[in-house]
């Protein structure tokens, strides 16, 4: 699984991080750096979950500005400012979900897929793609968001459970159940 | 609305994504928002203290207004019969073409010096009158904001002394909020910078540090830069003159007050915060170090006591899971049990904490109605007890050795935050040095160049010993070490020229009044008749331009003229003399 250099930081980039938050908390013009350097993967995070560009940089904006207007709330938990940036994004986006506003939208490569089936010792076959696509659609909301962080963005579960706010151990669980359902239903197929 | 699902959609580029931050934009939101939820706070106006301080501001402010207001009219009205001039007309005097820049003659221009230079390394140009131009690299940018890709000319002319200063058109009068002065300078230059005729601009995060070589050794200037759009000069700071020679001495940096400001934060702020904040990251890490658990210690079935059989769950009860076939023996304090219960057959159980954690739990069961709850104890039965045993053993050795790396891991961390800290406190202690070293370099500077004032006030400054004077150029046009000067209000005239060749009056293009005794050279609005006002006591002349003709109102000239009539001026002609701006000065004998 890939590292995510914005999420996985050393010691000296979370202390930088935290020097960052604590002026930004004085001053708003001093949110600079973290909007500089959160403001693309919030943005991509938006995006695949939407059909709309233009509505995932509205989003994104909009996370940005609750950020900003809440960061004197923002406690330091030993994690990456991103989590919490995460999370905003997620509850905005469940938000808008919620009230049928926007698109809800599901983006994958065939690689994705692909990579759905070796990583869990699944032949992939082209054929496999349609089957794939509906049942991935029919996912709950939460199971959804752990198939597109872990396979799709290639996020570790210690990530994926932060953004979602669960235990690790539970986003491990959670994964499990969901793939084999989906070997289940692969399985109908083959048949 | 129903979940789309796309296939391969096609990535955005970084330039797509980047094109839409908009940082200023969240702050001005932020901003905008923070006043509209202060003005909204509600019930503010109901605070009474509020309500009556409203009130009381509100008719002070009335009062101020209607007060000044009748007090500007009883002025207005008691200077329209004064016979003397005031200032405010002495100040329309003040050149008012249209052209702000206006050279009275071509031939007499302060010429530009060229200099190619390259936008990719930049450049430490040496002017021939000692002055330095310092570019740092890729310091231009085209009119889009783009980087200069190669080569640019770099104007640069230095306009020194009065002569210079009529020759070049810059006007010298200064309006600071409607208080007029006539600058005196030190020393002037104008930069400006072109690659294939087009302008091109100082990259907004850089700037040009121009050190100019100046004659006067005086430390009483500020500087300032020509705004042609506002048509004033706009104040930049004070001007502390440094010797070069000094400076060199003490190898103070130029930015020694910026430095000091940023290492005494540095060691007071940014440091401690930096020690304070490893320290925590190490804490949360020691913090979320998974705990570990430690089994339970098998025990035998004590024979005769009754016991359940169950399947311990291990997700709820860790420590359970070092066993298998652990059957539950029900405890002796448990006065509700009876024979009885054994033979019913419970349609459902469930096993909670105990009252000794890790030792015992609580057997909840029920059958329709009935409900009872038993302490239990994990036991073995015989033939189980030796295999538990060993798989005890085991787990509890690798209980010890997850328990020794999780304290090593501990200690390692803590010793890992302890060289960090000590690293930032070396830092701290470096840096300290470091400031104190600059700030006794400076006290020594300083007491130098308070004595090389000194000595200079009673010296003549030779070519080798100019004083520098730096500029930060932020933008190209036209920077100036300047003194502002009163214009004289008591004593004005409107002149009328008469050549001293034809004794006939002659009407000027362009007037110049230069205050000899003052160092000052301030250009006279047709418009107003050319009326100016003069100290008694100071030298002047007056430098008219006529057409194609140059003309000189001489300083003796100048007295008897204001002897004996206060209007008429009598002018020499000069242009023979003054073809070139060498020669313009000799004329000017300035």
């Amino acid at each position: 699984m890939a590292i995510n250099p914005d999420y996985h930081h050393n010691d000296t980039q979370l202390s930088e991080e935290l020097i960052w938050i604590e002026a930004a908390k004085l001053n708003p013009e001093k949110f600079a750096p973290l909007y500089s350097k959160y403001y693309k993967p919030i943005f991509s995070y938006v995006f695949q979950r939407l059909d709309s560009k233009d509505t995932a940089f509205d989003i994104t904006a909009q996370v940005f500005y609750k950020a900003l207007i809440n960061i004197k709330s923002y406690e330091f938990k030993g994690v990456p400012f991103a989590s919490w940036l995460y999370r905003i994004a997620y509850n905005e986006l469940m938000q808008l979900f919620k009230s049928n506003k926007i698109q809800k939208c599901v983006n994958a490569d065939v690689s994705d897929l692909r990579f759905i089936c070796e990583t869990n010792e699944e032949p992939f076959f082209e054929e496999y793609i349609p089957l794939l696509q509906r049942l991935l659609v029919k996912l709950e909301e939460q199971e959804l968001q752990l198939v597109e962080m872990r396979y799709f963005e290639k996020r570790p579960f210690k990530e994926v459970a932060e953004i979602l706010n669960i235990t690790e151990v539970n986003a491990k669980v959670k994964m499990h159940r969901i793939i084999e359902k989906l070997k289940k239903e692969l399985k109908k197929i083959k048949v | 609305m129903s979940l789309k699902f796309n296939l391969n959609r096609p990535k955005l580029s970084d330039e797509e994504i980047n094109a839409h931050r908009d940082f200023d934009g969240l702050i001005k939101k932020f901003k905008e928002e923070s006043l509209k939820k202060a003005r909204g706070d509600e019930s503010w106006w109901k605070n009474k203290k509020i309500t009556y301080s409203a009130i009381i501001a509100g008719m002070t402010v009335v009062c101020t207004i209607t007060y000044l207001s009748l007090k500007t009219n009883n002025q207005n009205k008691n200077q329209k019969h004064e016979t003397l001039t005031t200032q405010n007309k002495i100040t329309n005097s003040k050149v008012n073409n249209t052209k702000f820049i206006n050279p009275p003659t071509k031939q007499l221009n302060v010429q530009y010096q060229n200099y190619k230079v390259n936008n990719s390394t930049g450049a430490l140009i040496k002017h021939p009158s000692k002055s330095q131009i310092k570019i740092p690299k890729n310091c231009f940018i085209d009119k889009n904001g783009q980087n200069i890709v190669g080569e640019v000319t770099i104007q640069y002319r230095e306009i020194n002394g009065l002569p210079e200063i009529i020759a070049s058109g810059i006007p010298m009068h200064y309006d600071s909020a409607n208080n007029h002065y006539n600058l005196e300078s030190a020393g002037m230059f104008e930069i400006k910078g072109f690659q294939n005729q087009e302008p091109i601009y100082i990259h907004p995060q850089k700037s040009i540090q121009v050190s100019y070589a100046s004659d006067n050794p005086q430390n009483k200037f500020n500087q300032y830069f020509l705004d042609t759009n506002a048509r004033n000069w706009h104040y930049l700071k004070r001007d502390d003159i440094s010797s070069a020679a000094s400076l060199h001495a003490n190898q103070l940096p130029k930015n020694s007050d910026q430095i000091i400001q940023t290492l005494t934060e540095s060691i007071e702020k940014t440091i401690p915060k930096k020690i304070d904040s490893i320290k925590l990251v190490c804490y949360k890490k020691i913090e979320n170090i998974a705990p570990i658990n430690k089994p339970s210690a098998p025990i035998k079935q004590t024979p005769g006591n009754p016991i359940f059989s169950l399947e311990g769950s291990p997700e709820e009860f860790p420590e359970l899971s070092a066993f298998e076939n652990v059957v539950f023996e029900v405890g002796k304090e448990n006065k509700n049990y009876s024979k009885e219960l054994t033979a019913i057959t419970w349609s459902d159980l469930k096993i909670t904490q105990g009252p000794q954690k890790g030792k015992n739990y609580l057997l909840h069961l029920s059958y329709r109605e009935k409900r009872e709850s038993l302490v239990v104890y994990p036991v073995f039965t015989t033939k189980d007890y030796d295999k538990a045993l060993i798989v005890y053993e085991t787990k509890l050795k690798e209980y010890n050795r997850l328990s020794d790396k999780k304290a090593n891991e501990e200690k390692r961390l803590v010793q890992e935050m302890e060289a960090k800290q000590a690293a930032c406190m070396k830092e701290q202690k470096e840096k300290q040095i470091e400031l104190d070293k600059l700030r006794n370099n400076k006290l020594t500077y300083e007491k130098n160049l308070a004595l090389n004032n000194l000595s200079t006030n009673f010296s003549n400054m030779s070519n080798q010993n100019k004083t520098q004077r730096i500029f930060e150029v932020f933008n190209f046009g036209i920077y100036n070490s300047d003194c502002a000067k009163d214009i004289p209000t008591d004593n004005t005239t409107k002149p009328i020229f008469v050549s001293l060749e034809t004794k006939k009056p002659i009407l000027p293009d362009m007037v110049y009044l230069v205050n000899k005794s003052q160092s000052t050279v301030l250009g006279l609005s047709k418009e107003n008749g050319f009326e100016f006002g003069y100290n008694i006591n100071d030298d002047y002349l007056i430098c008219v331009f006529n057409k194609n003709e140059i003309l000189l109102c001489s300083a003796d000239l100048f007295k008897t003229s204001i002897n004996s009539d206060k209007h008429q001026f009598l002018v020499n002609p000069i242009t023979a003399q003054a073809k070139n701006l060498s020669d313009f000065k000799k004329a000017l004998a300035l």
